[in-house]
């Protein structure tokens, strides 16, 4: 006799369903509230996402502001990377550190973009919030993965006078990874939300947040929507790409040794 | 390379208490004495691990080679891939495969190291200390795990691949002997 298919809670068709059962309870609140300028279905949403698509102005705002947070993102990876090597070499560096990572950490993002107003152009601000949203949580994140690093494999490498550059791509590299691969993960989020809430309080012209802000000055809920859609998609995908980058570098790292 | 009043202490225990040794060039030692004697914490001394409370080391040579009390080997990286490690990309493929044969680890050159059987990561680890050029050999109890065909083999490539000063530390007589090490007691 076959054995009847079990259902999986976790799996994919259950979480397809769960979906759909999302996008159906938002369509029944759009009937329900009956009122397009507070709440859009679905299907309104996604034909004026499609709408977007074929516009070229959509397409413009939409690659300012992912140039702008992607550059932010990257030099706070970076930034972080660096900072956590001299905090691991250095402990005087990291205490010195503390005071600046512990007030972006607890300072609201929203004094930031303020303040960060008074000094920038609104056309730069969203490079700067992203920046600063992010570099706390890499490099904690970095510093705590370098710190993970083998001893005895350093041990190893000192006696047998391996070259810095080889100790960091096979020691220290495989050691930061899963560590700045959880953190790329959190921070890729954290930065398109705080660069378009940059964007919108900043009122960037031909932004993403700059559109947003627009539909809600003339009530363009559907805008709203698909513009949010947007957003959601374009980050998922960063997020893919560059955590399949940072596999791949460890890939090349590990295999180069032979 | 000379020793004299060598004292180490971790905490309230003093591992090592006025330690003097003469080494000579080229000479095999073995380095006995029954375990938390500080054995291992003299070879850490020597090898620039750890810095001594109080006395003088001279003439420790600067090129050292080691098989540590652990095998020490990157995990992800297959047995060439460690030893590249440390030897570099520029070092001759044909001695490393010469190495290999010789210690019987050439049906598993393509598995990573975390998962080598506990011999072969010994072999590996002794393949990779016998090919770096050094002119201090340390090996901390290095035919652990390995059954006496792969013992006898690793003994006969130390004694065909290394001149320099060998330093072994050792719980087992027989082990000193077939190395022809002089036995110091700790």
């Amino acid at each position: 006799m076959a054995r009847k298919p079990k259902f999986n809670p976790t799996g994919r068709a259950a979480k397809l369903f769960a979906a759909l059962l999302a996008l159906c309870v938002w369509q029944l609140a759009a009937v329900l509230i009956g009122n397009r300028l507070l709440l859009v279905g679905p299907i309104q949403a996604a034909k004026r996402l499609l709408e977007l698509l074929g516009e070229k102005t959509a397409w413009q705002a939409l690659g300012f502001t992912f140039s702008r947070i992607s550059l932010g993102f990257l030099l706070a990876f970076l930034t972080a990377l660096v900072l956590a090597a001299l905090s691991a070499r250095f402990p005087l560096a990291e205490t010195l550190l503390r005071p600046y990572i512990l007030a972006i950490q607890t300072v609201p993002v929203a004094s930031f973009i303020v303040i960060a107003l008074l000094w920038l152009s609104s056309r730069r601000l969203s490079v700067f919030i992203s920046f600063l949203m992010v570099l706390p949580v890499l490099y904690a994140n970095a510093l705590q993965g370098i710190r993970s690093a083998d001893r005895q494999l350093l041990e190893m490498a000192k006696v047998f006078r391996v070259p810095p550059a080889r100790q960091l791509r096979c020691i220290y590299f495989p050691a930061l990874h899963p560590y700045l691969r959880s953190a790329s993960h959190v921070a890729l989020g954290l930065c398109w939300k705080a660069g378009v809430a940059a964007e919108v309080i900043g009122v960037t012209g031909r932004s993403v947040g700059g559109m947003l802000y627009d539909a809600k000055v003339y009530l363009e809920i559907s805008d709203l929507f698909a513009w949010t859609a947007l957003l959601v998609a374009v980050s998922l995908l960063f997020e893919r790409l560059f955590l399949k980058l940072l596999d791949a570098m460890l890939t090349l790292a590990v295999t180069k040794e032979g | 390379m000379e020793i004299r009043n060598l004292c180490k202490t971790y905490g309230e225990k003093k591992v090592l208490s006025s330690f003097c040794a003469d080494f000579q060039p080229g000479k095999r030692y073995a380095l006995m004495g029954p375990s938390g004697i500080g054995k291992t914490t003299l070879v850490r001394l020597i090898l620039g691990l750890e810095k001594p409370d109080s006395g003088d080391m001279t003439g420790v040579p600067a090129k050292m080679s080691a098989v540590f009390q652990e095998n020490r080997l990157i995990p992800e990286l297959t047995i060439p891939g460690n030893l590249r490690f440390i030897l570099g990309r520029r070092f001759p493929a044909e001695t490393i495969r010469e190495m290999l044969e010789a210690l019987s680890l050439t049906d598993c050159l393509e598995t990573p190291a975390a998962r080598l059987s506990g011999g072969q990561q010994r072999r590996a680890a002794l393949a990779r200390a016998l090919l770096a050029d050094a002119e201090l050999l340390v090996l901390d109890e290095p035919f652990t795990g390995l059954d006496e065909e792969n013992k006898s083999r690793a003994i006969r490539e130390i004694d065909r691949r290394f001149s320099g000063t060998l330093l072994l530390v050792t719980h087992s007589r027989e082990d000193a002997e077939a190395l022809g090490a002089e036995m110091i007691a700790l």
